[in-house]
C-alpha cells in the first residue's frame, strides 16, 4: 500500500549521495523513531473514528481540530494532483519500452520531447482515470487491485535486483551501498536526509493509512500492521537501492556521480533506460522496471484518491459522486504540473515540506485525545498479538514533534542556499517564499472554515 | 567487498528483511487464528 515511486527512484539516489552505509544506519533508526510511531497513530485514528482525516481529527482531537485534519487531507490531495502526472510518465515509458520507441529515439530526446508536452497531459488523464476506475468500485475494488499489484511489484523488484547483482562488476555497487563511514554519522545532514527519506518512503503522517484503517475489522491488530507496513516498505526501498546502484556500477561506473546527481527524473527517465540499453536482454528488464514503477505509482495514486474521496463521503456524499468530484479536480489541478516541470517541482517542494507539518499534527492530535487512552483503548485493543508499551507515548509526545519541527526548519534553511538572491520570492519554484505563501493561504482558509467543518461533522460522545 | 561492508549488509538487510519476514509470518498466523471475517468498526463501512 505504501510502496510508491519514492521507494524506487528517490531512495537509491539519496543513499548514494549521503554516505551509503552510514546513511542506512540513520535510516533504520528513523523507521523506529518516526515512521512506525506515526503509522500507529494513523491506524488508531482511522479505526477509532471511522472517518477520514477531517472527521477523525474533529472527533478524536476535539471540537475545533478539524482544520488539522483538513491540512493532512489538503497536503495528500495536492500531492495527488501532480502524482497522477508522474504516474502518467511511468505508463508512457512502459509503453515506449514495450514498443522499442524509447531505444529508437534515445532516452534524452524522448524525455525532452515528452515532459511538459500535451502528450503528458493525456497520460496524466489516463493515469487518473485508471486509478479512479478502481476507487469507483469501493474498498473491494481497491482490495482486489492491491492484492494483484503489490505482490507483482515485489516480484518485479526482486527479479530486477537479482539481475542487477548478477551483472559483472555489480559488487562495486554493493560495496558503495553498504560501506560504512562512521565519521559521516557525525554529519547532521545525513540524519536529516535519512529522516526525510524514511518519512517519504513509508508515507507515515500522510493520512493514507488513516483512510484505509477506517475499513479495518474491529479485532485487527494495529501495532502488527504498522510494523509490517514499515518493514515491508523499507524492504522494497533496500531492494530498489541494490537494483539501481548495482546496475549503475556494473554498466557505467565512470558516470556514477552524474547519475546519482541527476535528480529523480534524470535518474529514472534518462539514465536508467540508457543503462538498460547496454545490458544483455536490457529491453526485457527495461519493460519490467517501468512496469514495477507504474504499479508503484498507481497503487499510491489509488490511496490518495480514496483519501480525498473519503473526506467528501464523510459529508454524506455518495461514493461515486465524491469520486467524480475528485476526478474533475485532479484533471484540472494536475494539468499545470503536466504542462510545466517548474510547476510540478514547485508543488513537490511545497507539499513535501507540508507532510512534515502533517506528521506534527498527527502527534498533536493524538496528544489531545490522550496518548495513554489511545494506546490502551485502540492500539492495544482486544485481539492484538503485538502489544505496545509506554515508550510509544514518549515517542509521539516528544520525539516526533521535535523531529517534525527540526526537519521543516532545516529544509527551509537549506532552500535559502539554493537561490540566495530569490529565496523569499514566492514566485520562484523552489523558494522559501513559495512555501510560506502557499502554507499561509492554506492555513488561513482552513482555520476560516473550521467552524463549518465542525458543524458538518458533529462530535459524538463515546 | 570489504569485511565492514559485508557486516553492515548482513546487519541492515537482516534487520529489515528478516524483520519483515517474521512480521509477515506472525500476521499470517494471527489471521489463521481468527475465526470468520470479523466485524468491521462501526461507522467504517
Amino acid at each position: 500500500m505504501a510502496v510508491g515511486t519514492g521507494n524506487i527512484w528517490r531512495f537509491p539516489r539519496i543513499v548514494a549521495s549521503n554516505g551509503g552505509g552510514s546513511f542506512l544506519v540513520a535510516w533504520v533508526v528513523f523507521l523506529l523513531l518516526w515512521s512506525v510511531p506515526l503509522m500507529i497513530v494513523e491506524f488508531a485514528f482511522g479505526k477509532r473514528a471511522g472517518r477520514g482525516a477531517v472527521g477523525a481529527f474533529e472527533k478524536l482531537a476535539g471540537r475545533g481540530s478539524g482544520w488539522m485534519g483538513g491540512w493532512v487531507a489538503l497536503c495528500a490531495t495536492a500531492i495527488m494532483f501532480y502524482y497522477s502526472v508522474v504516474a502518467g510518465w511511468c505508463l508512457r515509458y512502459l509503453w515506449a519500452a514495450l514498443t522499442g520507441e524509447l531505444e529508437r529515439q534515445g532516452a534524452e530526446p524522448f524525455w525532452s520531447g515528452y515532459a511538459g508536452s500535451p502528450a503528458a497531459l493525456l497520460t496524466h488523464a489516463l493515469a487518473l482515470l485508471l486509478a479512479i476506475g478502481v476507487v469507483w468500485f469501493g474498498v473491494r475494488g481497491i482490495e482486489r487491485v492491491a492484492t494483484l499489484l503489490i505482490p507483482s511489484l515485489a516480484v518485479l523488484v526482486v527479479i530486477l535486483a537479482i539481475r542487477a547483482v548478477t551483472l559483472p562488476g555489480a559488487v562495486r555497487g554493493l560495496e558503495f551501498l553498504f560501506r560504512p563511514d562512521w565519521q559521516a554519522l557525525g554529519d547532521v545532514r545525513i540524519w536529516l536526509q535519512a529522516l526525510t527519506q524514511n518519512a517519504w518512503d513509508t508515507g507515515a503522517g500522510w493520512g493514507l493509512i488513516l483512510t484505509y484503517a477506517i475499513y479495518m475489522r474491529a479485532r485487527e491488530d494495529v501495532p502488527l500492521n504498522a510494523f509490517l507496513i514499515g518493514f515491508g516498505n523499507n524492504s522494497m526501498s533496500l531492494l530498489a537501492g541494490i537494483m539501481v546502484l548495482c546496475t549503475v556500477f556494473a554498466i557505467n561506473p565512470g558516470a556514477r556521480d552524474e547519475i546519482v546527481g541527476a535528480g529523480n527524473e534524470g535518474l529514472t527517465f534518462i539514465w536508467m533506460p540508457q543503462l538498460f540499453a547496454q545490458m544483455p536482454a536490457g529491453r526485457v528488464f527495461m519493460v519490467l522496471f517501468f512496469l514495477a514503477l507504474s504499479f508503484a505509482a498507481l497503487t499510491s495514486l489509488i490511496s490518495m484518491i480514496e483519501l480525498a474521496s473519503r473526506i467528501l463521503m464523510d459529508t454524506g456524499m455518495p461514493r461515486r459522486r465524491a469520486v467524480g468530484w475528485v476526478t474533475g479536480a485532479g484533471l484540472v489541478f494536475g494539468a499545470p504540473s503536466a504542462l510545466s516541470l517548474d510547476f510540478l517541482h514547485n508543488q513537490d517542494w511545497v507539499w513535501g515540506v507540508g507532510l512534515m507539518l502533517s506528521g506534527l499534527f498527527f502527534a498533536l492530535g493524538a496528544r489531545r485525545f490522550g496518548l495513554e487512552r489511545l494506546r490502551r483503548e485502540v492500539v492495544n485493543a482486544d485481539g492484538c498479538d503485538l502489544r505496545i508499551g509506554r515508550w510509544w507515548n514518549f515517542l509521539v509526545a516528544v520525539v516526533v514533534p521535535v523531529e517534525a519541527v527540526i526537519l521543516m526548519v532545516w529544509w527551509l534553511w537549506e532552500a535559502r542556499g539554493w537561490d540566495p538572491g530569490g529565496w523569499l520570492d514566492p514566485f520562484r519554484p523552489e523558494s522559501v517564499g513559495t512555501v510560506l505563501l502557499q502554507f499561509g493561504v492554506a492555513l488561513v482558509a482552513l482555520v476560516g472554515v473550521n467552524r463549518w467543518l465542525g458543524r458538518r461533522r458533529p462530535v459524538e460522545v463515546d | 567487498m570489504s569485511a565492514a561492508a559485508v557486516a553492515l549488509m548482513v546487519l541492515v538487510a537482516g534487520f529489515i528483511w528478516g524483520g519483515f519476514v517474521l512480521l509477515l509470518a506472525r500476521a499470517v498466523r494471527c489471521e489463521a487464528n481468527k475465526s470468520g471475517p470479523g466485524e468491521r468498526v462501526p461507522g467504517g463501512s
